[in-house]
């Protein structure tokens, strides 16, 4: 009932769809239980007609209007089944379709620490899989247990007014029904579990198998593998027959039980019959009328356990609603007037991330000018990164420990703050969209062609750009062209440069780019950086030497800083750096 | 549901418009050593299907026809006894048909599985190089699934409804051919309802997976780029257009709610009709014979009523026809997919004449080998070098230089394009795999650890390695060490992928897997990964010890370990460059010093 009740929400604007689906399922129901009735009828007039009781050559009129009279309460009866579907399975896809946004629109203002938590094919399922079971218990669980009811119940009652002794009869195979699926249910379930269970660990042995491929085949592995596949398969169908025990018996049994309550009562009331208490007329009407209730009472156990379903996943789905971002804006974030100027000031900041056991960031200083270029350097996991990533609030620093024109970041409008920001991230990530969509990406208000143009140019993309038939127009991606890396990192340059930051950072934004072509961009980029401040990551040298500060990272220190001569002149790492990276570049140049 | 097209490979994943019967047959022959049971279960099916017509009639004989009109109970009671056991009877024939079923299905699948698997153990690697490891994984998991299905909710529940048509059309002539031809008159319009739904119903089906898929394809993006999108303050534009598909997805729901909310009630209302039709003709044919003496009667009321009950009986299976045919299609994707497999030629394979292997004598040789994984695009150019029995040769260069292509080309992994390796003149083509294999011992670069405890992680399973020699193994290496720390020591579990171990303690497993198998030939690709110094340490004596009087090549890529090494290959862009000792080549002013001198700076600067 809980789904329900969370549900609630996103149902009470197709209430009215729902009430009149239910509406529906009962005229629906009980005009098709009418139809016993009326066969009631034409049997009786038959049976006058077999023994002779009624004239012969009137048999047309009358019976055609028996039948006519059946199929217009089954004409009525269909009516009302078209809407009662169309109306409450539609409802549950309209809800469906406002839940999956309002998660979506959650999913949107999640901060980073959960979508590193989170891997994507599980935030994928809460939308589609999660979401088709939630959706399965608006539709089905809520039109199938209405009709069973209906049904159900005006059977009874139709039944008991027919002969109660036989109606009282018809409980012990209800019952008996009922019981054989609580039985089997579990019992199939935990079997199945155990298959799955299998499956998946020999899904895992043959995907290890395939991985360490090179491993098996070295050492001449092979045949022991297939033994120990094959033992894995055996184990399978050990699992798949116990399963299929269970579930041989399982539909024979639940048929028997029906079969046989059936043959009660049709012999109990053939008896009334036999002794006059019931007119035959009766007994086949009531028979029909039994018909009728038997598949809603087997379909219930399918009702339960896909509610039981829908609840699993609404929890996973509620666990995700429920979930408090942590960068948030205070209530009293304004923009400064005039704007971001661009300074920017981090004060003893450490940092550690909510998972790790250890500091990224420990105790960093940083002073730069609105207009200055900062280079940073140091190895994997010297916390380059994670010290830009904090910038524009990815993840929350201690407050107040990064200012931007002297303001707490914490105290910027969070649109504005990243408005006022153009990062080039390490991954380059691009859209399954055009060349010109990809670099306006920042823009909210459309694409300014020879903007784009102009941005293109900065970043030495506009060769690769003519080469292709559509220009600005090439679809990238999946369904479009897959450009290379350097390609890739230059399109996000040119997105960067666009949004006409007042602060731009390069994550190592060149590693795929040769030296040449950096040093075209980076001249590029210093004319229109000229008013606005930069930070380049880079785990080359030749990058960040012409920065006007230098800071060497190492484990989340800044060991060394000061400018790329005073740097080589330290003769410290830097300057190990430096001559390491020359005497790669003096090999490569050998053919 | 994986987005589509997200790899090529994808796209070769089509629904076959056409049956290929071929495919088919070449299946089918893993369920042909079952004939005898396939045709118990046939005829249970026969059976069962005649016993549950029987059940019927006489159900409706006895409270329809016998009591009404019985003088005494007499006349009733022989009925009790198969009314009663009829049910349990068909109970037991319906259980040993499904079980046998499943039987006959589950043993199929699993020599198919079987076969499968040890298809991929001696395929060559290049097959795995353009096929990603998740759909060759669903080939032997879901794929054979699908067929299993085909055999048995398709062909099975096929043959069964076959069998059940024909019977119900078999007792109504009996008894009436008249209402027969009536009922027959109906389906046409079943069949052609239910074709004209699958049109639509697929043509939704169609539009959901192409709304689903988008949909899918802009999470999966918007998931991975949330940065990016968050950063350029675009989450309204990706609202927008997540609401797009989502819409969309909505609407093609909805018409399938539509084909479907219209398609019922048109089969049910074709049903009554017909249930009309057979009331007014039994209607006529009783009036006729009213007159007629009770023996003469051709049509009792019992038997239009069972008419009446079978119709749903008679016209489901016609209905579901068309869903039987889904299954059906799915299944010959699959099994075309599965076929490709079992009937691809494997590139790599023993020769016909094979020569016998002798213990090395005097070397190995790469004689102008060249090679390109794609085309002609070479990793190798020419390459030529010799090792001699009992001599350690470390090959070095820059990444990208060619070095480990050089391990897999040894292992007979991929086979040269021009030239050849040799081992005591002997061309490495011309041995079978297996011994070319059994002198080897290698090491990858990126130790892979299976499953298991550390025992089995060392001999992989080798019966003839035991415990002893693992333990040997174990401590030369001085991979003992940590084992001991170990709870349990050798018997201590390995989980997934081994990340309970550090990178370096996974270098000294496979240093003593390779140990265990006391190769000729040890070959080594050093991992490049940091370890920490007390490793390191522990790793450059155990490979003093692994080199000691063993021919062995190393691939390294810290050029303190070869030192000692007797001979030093310097590769580069594909080339050999250089060759000789680290004396002799620090004194050139090539290639290798230079490599030395940037370990220098890059010790230093770390």
């Amino acid at each position: 009932m809980e789904v329900y009740k969370r549900l609630w929400p996103y149902m009470k604007r197709y209430k009215y769809w729902l009430l009149l689906g239910a509406i529906c399922s009962a005229s629906q129901n009980v005009s098709m239980l009418t139809v016993p009735q009326v066969m009631n009828e034409i049997i009786t007039y038959l049976q006058q007609l077999y023994q002779g009781d009624s004239a012969a050559d009137q048999w047309f009129p009358a019976l055609g209007g028996m039948a006519l009279k059946m199929l217009m309460f089954v004409g009525i009866a269909l009516f009302f089944m078209f809407f009662k579907r169309l109306l409450m399975i539609s409802a549950s896809r309209h809800v469906e379709y406002d839940f999956r946004n309002a998660i979506y629109e959650k999913i949107l203002r999640l901060s980073m620490p959960y979508f590193d938590r989170n891997k994507t094919g599980d935030i994928m399922a809460r939308t589609t899989n999660d979401m088709n079971a939630v959706r399965a218990v608006i539709g089905p669980g809520i039109m199938r247990p209405i009709d069973t009811v209906l049904i159900v119940s005006i059977a009874y009652f139709k039944m008991s007014g027919l002969n109660w002794k036989l109606t009282l009869l018809t409980l012990i195979p209800a019952a008996l029904m009922i019981y054989t699926m609580l039985y089997f249910r579990p019992r199939i379930f935990k079997a199945s579990r155990k298959v799955q269970d299998q499956f998946g660990d020999m899904s895992e042995m043959v995907r290890e198998n395939l991985s360490g491929m090179r491993v098996v085949r070295a050492y001449g592995r092979e045949a022991t593998e297939q033994r120990r596949f094959e033992a894995m398969s055996a184990e399978y169908i050990r699992n798949n027959m116990s399963l299929a025990w269970i579930e041989a018996s399982f539909r024979p049994a639940l048929f028997m039980v029906l079969q046989l309550s059936i043959a009660v009562i049709m012999f109990g009331g053939g008896w009334f019959v036999f002794k006059s208490v019931m007119p035959l007329g009766d007994l086949v009407e009531f028979f029909f009328l039994f018909q009728q209730m038997i598949w809603p009472l087997i379909a219930f156990g399918w009702i339960i356990s896909l509610i039981q379903r829908g609840r699993a996943s609404m929890n996973r789905m509620t666990e995700l609603l429920d979930y408090e971002s942590d960068i948030e804006e205070t209530a009293a974030a304004r923009m400064p007037e005039g704007g971001m100027q661009g300074h920017i000031q981090i004060n003893h900041l450490t940092f550690q991330y909510p998972s790790a056991t250890a500091p990224a960031l420990i105790d960093i200083d940083i002073d730069l000018s609105p207009g200055k270029t900062l280079g940073i350097i140091g190895g994997t996991g010297a916390g380059k990164s994670t010290l830009i990533q904090l910038i524009p609030r990815l993840y929350n620093a201690e407050p107040g420990r990064i200012q931007i024109d002297g303001i707490p970041i914490e105290a910027w409008p969070l649109a504005e703050l990243r408005r006022g920001i153009g990062i080039v991230t390490q991954e380059t990530f691009l859209f399954s969209d055009t060349i010109a969509s990809n670099i306006a990406f920042g823009s909210q208000n459309g694409i300014d062609r020879s903007r784009v143009k102009l941005c293109g140019e900065i970043a030495q993309l506009k060769e690769t750009i003519e080469e292709f038939n559509d220009g600005l127009d090439t679809l990238l991606g999946e369904r479009g062209v897959n450009l290379s890396g350097g390609q890739k990192q230059r399109t996000a340059i040119a997105r960067a440069v666009y949004r006409d930051p007042k602060i731009l950072i390069l994550d190592d934004a060149l590693s795929a780019v040769d030296t040449e072509t950096e040093n075209k961009i980076l001249a590029g980029l210093r004319e229109v950086m000229k008013e606005r401040t930069t930070l380049l990551i880079s785990h080359r040298i030749s990058t960040v030497m012409l920065a006007d500060e230098i800071i060497f990272l190492d484990e989340g220190r800044i060991v060394e800083r000061g400018t790329h001569e005073e740097l080589v002149k330290l003769g410290k790492r830097y300057a190990e750096l430096h001559q390491e990276q020359v005497l790669a570049s003096e090999i490569e140049s050998v053919n | 549901m994986p987005p589509p097209g997200r790899h090529q490979y994808d796209e070769k994943e089509y629904i076959p418009e056409n049956f290929d019967l071929r495919i088919l047959k070449r299946l089918s022959h893993y369920i042909t050593p079952f004939k005898k049971l396939i045709f118990l279960a046939v005829l249970l099916s026969f059976v069962s299907m005649l016993a549950g017509l029987f059940f019927d009639m006489i159900i409706f004989h006895v409270a329809f026809k016998k009591f009404p009109e019985a003088k005494s109970f007499s006349e009733v009671a022989p009925f009790i006894l198969p009314m009663l056991l009829l049910p349990l009877f068909l109970a037991a024939i319906q259980f040993a048909m499904s079980y046998s079923i499943s039987y006959i299905g589950q043993c199929g699948m699993d020599r198919l599985r079987r076969d499968l698997f040890e298809k991929l153990q001696f395929m060559h690697v290049s097959y795995f190089d353009k096929r990603p490891l998740g759909k060759i994984l669903t080939r032997l998991t879901n794929d054979v699934e699908a067929l299993n299905s085909l055999f048995s909710d398709g062909i099975v529940s096929f043959i069964t409804d076959i069998f059940l048509l024909t019977g119900i059309i078999g007792f109504m002539f009996y008894r009436s051919a008249m209402l027969t031809w009536v009922m027959l008159c109906s389906v046409p319009f079943i069949f052609i309802a239910s074709l004209i739904f699958r049109k639509y119903a697929r043509a939704a089906y169609r539009r959901t997976r192409k709304h689903l898929g988008e949909l899918n394809g802009h999470l999966q993006e918007n998931i991975n780029g949330m940065r990016i999108v968050q950063i350029f303050n675009r989450e309204r534009w990706s609202y927008d257009g997540f609401d797009t598909h989502n819409g969309n997805l909505r609407d093609a729901h909805i018409s399938a709610v539509k084909a479907h909310a219209t398609f019922f009630p048109i089969i049910e209302l074709i049903v009554q009709l017909t249930v009309a039709a057979l009331i007014l003709c039994g209607g006529y044919i009783i009036a006729k014979e009213a007159g007629l003496l009770e023996n003469q009667k051709a049509l009792t009321i019992d038997v239009l009523l069972l008419f009446i009950h079978w119709i749903h009986k008679f016209f489901n299976p016609i209905r579901d026809l068309t869903e039987k045919y889904n299954i059906l299609q799915a299944a010959i994707a699959a099994a075309e997919r599965i076929v490709n497999i079992l009937e691809t030629k494997v590139e790599i394979t023993d020769p016909q004449q094979p020569v016998e292997v002798s213990p090395l004598q005097h070397s190995i040789t790469f004689e102008n080998v060249w090679f390109a994984y794609k085309d002609e695009d070479w990793v190798l150019k020419d390459v030529s070098f010799e090792v001699k029995k009992g001599e350690t040769a470390a090959i070095v260069g820059a990444t990208g230089a060619g070095k480990t292509t050089i391990i897999s080309l040894l292992n007979r992994f991929y086979d040269v394009q021009k030239g050849a390796i040799k081992i005591d003149g002997v061309d490495i083509r011309q041995l079978r795999i297996k011994d070319l294999r059994d002198k080897l011992a290698i090491v990858l670069q990126d130790v892979f650890v299976f499953a298991g405890d550390i025992r089995e992680n060392i001999r992989l399973w080798n019966e003839d390695i035991g415990d002893e020699q693992v333990q040997i193994a174990a401590e030369t290496v001085n991979a003992a060490r940590f084992i001991g720390k170990l709870e349990n020591g050798y018997d201590s579990e390995v989980v997934e992928s081994g990340h309970t171990f550090s990178m370096g303690q996974r270098q000294l497993l496979a240093f003593a897997r390779a140990l265990a198998y006391n190769p000729e030939l040890l070959i080594l690709d050093e991992a490049t990964s940091n370890i920490d110094t007390e490793t390191e340490l522990l790793i450059q004596r155990a490979l003093e010890r692994l080199f000691e009087g063993r021919t062995s090549i190393i691939i390294a890529h810290r050029l303190s370990t070869i030192r000692h090494a007797g001979k030093i290959i310097v590769m580069h862009h594909g080339r050999v460059r250089e060759i000789g000792t680290h004396v002799e080549l620090m004194q050139q002013d090539g290639i290798y010093r230079r490599l030395c001198e940037i370990q220098y700076h890059e010790a230093l600067a770390s």
